[in-house]
């Protein structure tokens, strides 16, 4: 195997050439100026010993007329001639223990000592010839018939060989340097033709990757740099041969990748693009040409369809991580031009062999026509749903109906006989809650908020409904609420309906015994509760259907159950998941909304509202008449003085006129939708703002959304749903009133 | 008649032309002039030739400087009276003088002084200490180092000592330096000008009485008037300054009219011409 990784800097022939020849000069130099400066330093070392020793036998065979004469002042004059010699550095005439002269080279000049002892012993002859670092001392007798009668002392000192060293180096480098120049310059020379070939060779093959085919010649001597040639020419036709065998295979891959029916975007490792099929310009409305070479996110924009926004770009998303990529449901390519297309595929890494990320393919196809096709299929089938639906709801509201218009009817019979009619009457009293059960099964079914909001403690609330589901059953329940779960905030009656309708059909399928378990733990602001049951499980095939509406596996079951559950959980912005394993057990797991607020305390026992309707003015706005009017006669009954308004407009002009009359009203009671006027919430709001401690009660049988429910509680005091009972009604005055 | 007359008028006119040549002679009269040869010849020939042609110049007497190899030539001429001028040693003026009577004329103004000096660190506090001991002495015949220094020793303090003569001033004082003579003899001045070690080793432990300079002096046939017209001519040169490096060799410096009776008179006690060497 080849391994394209380059190591080290390639060092150029040229200069590995230069510095080789040039070590070798500088050796070679080194060792020459090296033996001449030894020698010369010996040389001159010889010297210097044989000149002071000749010194000092001249001076001493000289002196010893004189020495015998007395003739100190002649002796002292010719020493001092002889400091003419600059490499004299001492003379001196010894005698026995005194120096009786001694002239010394000092930087003032010449120093001279008369008399002063002497610091060898001279009764023993000294060592003719000594050394040390700066010096050569040499002694010579002063000797009459064998007898030593003084001693000259020269000392010389080592300068001039010093100096001398010095010069010899100095022209030692200029012949070492000078031999540098003149190697170099030679080798430059000698090797310019050489090094000529050895350029072009490197130009050659450096050119190979954009001219190879090609072939060079070079007129040379040199075997090697031939050999070199034929290599680099021998390597130029292969590169040609392959590149060509590459590119006719590139060509049937691109002709392959060109005729898939997806769209295909490839990538380099920087998410450049590299490739792009007919497909995908048709797609995209770019061609290939535009959008070569630019990063994929600058041209193609991926937005969400339920939220406009821009969708990340998933081809970034795989060179970050270089993992696959599936484009999520409701992506939508933003063309060119503006039109937007549903998509959907994926975006894959390309691995090399060794493992290293060369790009990404990105594979997609246009789905618009699919998605249409769906989405009318699901219109229909909620057409379908909702006849199945309406019909459903009028046969039981007929049926409602007539048992209400029957005891009605009894009633009269019986008018002379109070007991049947308040009978009667209580039977139509029920009958209507059973109608505004139905009414309100149909609001959950619906994307509507719950239009009542209360605190729950999760724990007691799912004790009683389990209580209420599994007592008397074989089943065991296992209820695992930690206390720093958050409490539950909603609608009781939609809460009721959810874990009731999963508790039941826990016990439905557990049957003849088994465990339940029920667990609770925050999730963010949701709380995360799972109901697990040990049950057979649900078989694969109808798991993905169980949330649909009119889907049963029950005998006699509705099929509305799960959907209607669902349905209301995701109206609180939560989620169900399901989690089935057949022979194991099913788990559902539901995202509620949880609050840290407390569960209100038990209120105080409420004060008769005979007694608190006294003195109390309220305007009661609502477009239907009949509700308008028997809301009226009841609030009179319990003593509350009562107009009415039949929509907001009226109702805020009665509103200011009895403020102008300094009477105003105390309570409002208004209906949310009035056409052709203005509404409850914009009625409320008017009058907030003329009176602000006015109280407000909205009635509605539907509200938008939990957004729209919370802005309400801006404007209301309490909001009474429809249809309500008297129970209700009473309560709702009397938490207002005395609040 | 003719032959004699005419014989006789070449003799008058030769006894004409020899009495006025003589009386050109007696005019052109050339002086014999001596220098001691104590000092190198080629200086006494280059500077008094030089002296001498000036003074010929200014009086219009001739001088002859006669130059002499040793000094027993020069005091056999000057004893005999064959030089009618000399510039001679200060024993050779009392010499000259008890045997030719020759007269002083000029001499330099500074008396001269010789000094014994011995090491500092010597035990010799006076003369007397010195007896029996090695004394270094310049030349023989130098005076006053040498003979006058003998002379006042021996006549005077009556001592003995061994005289050792170490041909140079510097080299008795060094001799003295370097412990090899007890005491030495030299002048005054040649102390003073030896190297500062050299003189703080050594102290002077005499000085001789003041004796005066060498003199020139002149032959007693030497008329008066030649006589004055040299002193008073050499007087007016020396204060020239061509004659500067002169003053430097021969101790003529600053002259002045020599007396022998005030001068030299008071050092023939000393009995000098006992101590040159001959």
């Amino acid at each position: 195997m080849f391994s394209n990784k380059i190591h080290k800097k390639p060092i150029s022939v040229k200069f590995f050439l230069i510095t080789l020849f040039l070590f070798v000069f500088l050796l070679f130099a080194l060792i020459f100026s090296s033996i001449v400066l030894y020698n010369n330093y010996k040389s001159l070392y010889k010297q210097n010993v044989q000149k002071g020793s000749n010194y000092a036998e001249s001076l001493a065979t000289f002196s010893l007329e004189y020495y015998l004469n007395l003739d100190f002042a002649t002796l002292e004059k010719v020493y001092y001639r002889l400091f003419s010699d600059e490499s004299i550095q001492e003379i001196s005439l010894l005698e026995k223990g005194t120096c009786l002269l001694r002239l010394t080279r000092k930087h003032e000049g010449i120093k001279i000592d008369y008399a002063i002892p002497c610091q060898r012993d001279f009764d023993k002859p000294p060592s003719l010839f000594m050394e040390d670092k700066e010096e050569l001392i040499f002694y010579a007798p002063l000797t009459v018939d064998a007898e030593t009668l003084a001693w000259i002392k020269i000392v010389i000192n080592k300068r001039d060989l010093t100096s001398l060293l010095l010069s010899l180096v100095k022209v030692s480098f200029f012949i070492f340097v000078l031999s540098i120049i003149l190697s170099i310059s030679l080798l430059l020379f000698l090797l310019r033709i050489p090094l000529r070939n050895l350029s072009a060779l490197e130009n050659f093959a450096r050119s190979l990757p954009e001219k190879f085919g090609n072939t060079i010649s070079i007129i040379c001597l040199f075997k090697e740099l031939k050999t070199l040639e034929e290599a680099l020419n021998y390597a130029s036709l292969k590169l040609k041969e392959f590149a060509n065998s590459i590119e006719t295979e590139k060509d049937k891959l691109l002709v392959t990748l060109l005729s898939i029916g997806d769209a295909v975007i490839v990538t380099n490792e920087k998410g450049e693009v590299i490739l792009m099929n007919k497909i995908a310009e048709d797609l995209t409305g770019y061609t290939f040409e535009e959008v070569k070479g630019k990063k994929v996110r600058e041209f193609l924009k991926l937005v969400s369809e339920q939220t406009g926004k821009p969708l990340e770009d998933p081809i970034s998303a795989v060179l970050v991580d270089g993992k696959r990529r599936e484009l999520a449901n409701h992506t939508l390519l933003v063309k060119r031009d503006g039109e937007k297309l549903f998509i959907e595929d994926s975006a894959s890494p390309i691995f090399s062999k060794e493992g290293g990320l060369l790009g990404v393919v990105f594979v997609f196809r246009d789905v618009t026509e699919k998605v249409k096709t769906q989405r009318e299929l699901m219109r229909l089938e909620k057409m379908s749903l909702v006849n199945r639906l309406a019909g459903g709801i009028a046969h039981d509201l007929n049926n409602l109906l007539s048992g209400m218009l029957n005891y009605i009817y009894l009633a009269y019979f019986n008018k002379s006989q109070i007991e049947k009619v308040i009978e009667a009457l209580s039977k139509v009293e029920n009958l209507i809650a059973q109608a505004s059960s139905l009414t309100r099964s149909l609001l959950d079914l619906s994307k509507g908020a719950p239009l009542v909001s209360e605190v729950i403690d999760l724990k007691t609330f799912l004790s009683e409904i389990a209580n209420f589901v599994f007592t008397g059953t074989p089943i065991i329940v296992y209820l695992d609420i930690p206390e720093d779960v958050m409490n539950l905030k909603g609608d009781p009656a939609q809460f009721l309906e959810i874990f009731q309708n999963l508790f039941i059909n826990a016990r439905d399928v557990l049957g003849s015994g088994g465990r339940v378990e029920i667990k609770a733990e925050n999730a963010e602001e949701f709380i995360k509760i799972s109901i697990s049951d040990n049950g057979p499980g649900i078989p694969e095939e109808i798991l993905p259907h169980i949330f649909e509406p009119f889907f049963t596996t029950k005998e006699g079951g509705t099929g509305l159950g799960l959907f209607i559950v669902k349905n209301i959980v995701e109206n609180y912005g939560g989620k169900i998941e399901v989690y089935s394993e057949k022979g194991r057990g099913t788990t559902f797991v539901l995202y509620l909304p949880g609050t840290q607020e407390e569960v209100k305390k038990e209120e105080r026992e409420l004060p008769d509202l005979f007694k608190v309707a006294r003195n109390i003015k309220v305007l009661i706005v609502d477009d239907e008449p009949e509700i308008r009017t028997s809301l009226k006669e009841i609030l009179e009954y319990f003593g509350f003085s009562v107009e009415t308004a039949e929509n907001g407009d009226r109702a805020l002009e009665i509103f200011k006129n009895s403020l102008e009359k300094e009477s105003p009203y105390n309570l409002i009671i208004t209906d949310f939708t009035m056409p052709g006027s203005l509404s409850g919430p914009e009625l409320a709001k008017a009058i907030k703002e003329i009176k602000k401690d006015t109280k407000i009660i909205g009635t509605s049988g539907y509200i938008k959304s939990q957004d729209e429910l919370r802005e309400m509680y801006t404007f209301f005091e309490a909001i009474l749903p429809k249809p309500y009972n008297l129970y209700t009604l009473k309560e709702t005055l009397l938490k207002v009133l005395s609040s | 008649m003719n032959f004699y007359f005419k014989n006789s008028r070449f003799f008058f006119i030769c006894c004409f032309l020899l009495f006025f040549s003589g009386k050109v002679w007696g005019l052109e009269r050339v002086y014999t002039f001596g220098v001691v040869p104590l000092f190198i010849p080629s200086q006494i020939h280059k500077y008094w030739i030089l002296l001498l042609n000036d003074l010929e110049k200014e009086t219009g007497v001739k001088f002859e400087l006669k130059h002499y190899k040793s000094l027993n030539d020069f005091e056999s001429d000057l004893l005999s009276g064959k030089l009618d001028f000399a510039f001679v040693s200060v024993y050779h003026a009392i010499m000259a003088k008890s045997s030719q009577g020759y007269i002083p004329l000029v001499r330099g103004k500074k008396p001269l002084i010789g000094i014994l000096i011995v090491r500092k660190d010597s035990p010799y506090k006076k003369v007397k200490d010195l007896n029996g001991k090695k004394i270094g002495f310049p030349e023989r015949n130098l005076f006053p180092g040498s003979i006058y220094m003998r002379a006042v020793l021996e006549e005077i303090f009556k001592i003995k000592y061994k005289a050792l003569f170490l041909k140079t001033h510097d080299n008795v004082i060094r001799n003295v330096v370097l412990r090899k003579v007890d005491a030495g003899s030299t002048g005054i001045h040649h102390l003073a000008r030896q190297p500062e070690e050299i003189r703080a080793s050594l102290r002077i432990l005499y000085k001789t009485p003041p004796a005066p300079p060498p003199p020139i002096i002149a032959h007693p046939r030497i008329s008066s008037e030649i006589r004055n017209l040299f002193t008073e001519t050499f007087l007016k040169l020396s204060k020239k300054k061509p004659l500067k490096d002169f003053f430097k060799i021969f101790p003529l410096e600053e002259p002045v009219k020599a007396d022998y009776q005030r001068d030299y008179k008071p050092l023939e006690k000393f009995k000098l011409e006992r101590y040159v060497f001959k």
